[in-house]
């Protein structure tokens, strides 16, 4: 009775353990990334913590004082940004955030440019 | 060209000694075992994170030829020529999220490069032909290849993948090495190290934003013909 007890207990263990992605079908880039925002005067404006799923979906908060807003979009394999400023999680439409994510010698960073309606500038990010 | 032209000064230099009459040159060659890494300094603009950090260490096996001369004293001047592996390893932090599957990502990065240096050295005479080994000086490479592995690890999978970054790279890797050892007749057995000062990344190519420096250390064995 133990025996089959722990029999099941590993099994599913190992279901829990199970890998829902394909390993080839995960974007390079997935993880966590800190990033950055800079005005046209490269002061910092906001920064936050983006997170890139398995697909290249990004949704994430950025929150600075009482102000927060959504990146969202995706990010294809070879590390093109294609992201909004949004106030909820949806597909990219205008490409906001533009730029890429790039990697060597595994290190990871990106940098690109953002504009909204009254406002543009740079960003950076760096994953970690 | 740069190559080219190192080679030809590589050449010339101990035929120069000899024909001034600076002493005997010797010709040899040598083996050792390298332990490198990169020393890694972030140039983008996040200045909540930390800047610099660096590599794991990657381990290879070198070769050279050298020819050297001794000058006076004890003091010498060696010219060396090898071929040597560098690089290091990076591994990325592991993350599990919702629609986020925890990779463990580890990227070894293999440059290969053809070195030129230029060592004066102290040797110690002891007893007849043994004694304590001492030099510095600069050294030139170029890059001859460089491969980038990566090993993706989930839970229940893995994946290899190989790619050529040379074209993200800077060709050339400047630095100076510190080393000593033990001489025993033809035979000397010693450690170096090889301090980079040139970034091997380059930015404009790579797009990445930031700074690597190659770090190695070197367990070396030469042997020294007709001294």
């Amino acid at each position: 009775m133990i025996k089959r007890f722990f029999i099941l207990l590993a099994l599913a263990g190992l279901c829990a353990c199970e890998d829902n992605t394909s390993i080839d079908q995960i974007n390079l880039f997935s993880g966590r990334w800190a990033i950055s925002f800079y005005d046209v005067g490269n002061n910092e404006i906001k920064q936050g913590i983006i997170t890139v799923k398995d697909n290249g979906n990004i949704c994430s908060k950025i929150a600075s004082g009482t102000d927060s807003l959504f990146v969202t979009g995706e990010i294809n394999n070879t590390g093109t940004v294609y992201c909004d400023f949004s106030d909820t999680c949806r597909a990219y439409t205008r490409q906001d955030i533009r730029g890429s994510f790039r990697e060597v010698l595994g290190i990871l960073t990106g940098n690109g440019i953002w504009s909204d309606t009254i406002e543009s500038g740079t960003w950076s990010a760096r994953k970690y | 060209m740069k190559l080219k032209l190192f080679i030809l000064i590589f050449l010339s230099v101990p035929c120069i000694c000899f024909s001034q009459g600076l002493g005997k040159v010797s010709f040899g060659m040598q083996a050792g075992y390298n332990i490198s890494s990169f020393d890694i300094n972030y140039t983008d603009r996040l200045t909540s994170l930390n800047s610099l950090t660096s590599s794991d260490s990657y381990g290879r096996f070198n070769g050279a030829l050298f020819a050297e001369a001794g000058l006076y004293n004890g003091i010498g001047l060696r010219l060396e020529g090898e071929y040597i592996h560098k690089g290091g390893t990076v591994s990325s932090s592991i993350i599990s999220d919702n629609g986020l599957t925890p990779v463990s990502r580890e990227y070894e990065s293999q440059l290969k490069y053809i070195s030129f240096s230029l060592l004066p050295f102290y040797f110690k005479e002891v007893s007849s032909g043994i004694g304590p080994v001492f030099y510095a000086g600069p050294y030139a490479g170029f890059l001859v290849s460089a491969k980038e592995l990566t090993t993706q690890t989930t839970f229940t999978q893995a994946i290899k993948t190989e790619k050529d970054i040379k074209n993200q790279l800077t060709g050339t890797d400047a630095g100076f090495i510190f080393g000593g050892g033990i001489r025993i007749q033809n035979f000397t057995a010693g450690m170096r190290y090889y301090l980079g000062f040139t970034n091997v990344i380059d930015e404009s190519k790579s797009g990445v934003t930031a700074e690597a420096k190659n770090r190695l250390f070197s367990f070396i064995i030469s042997y020294t013909f007709s001294k």
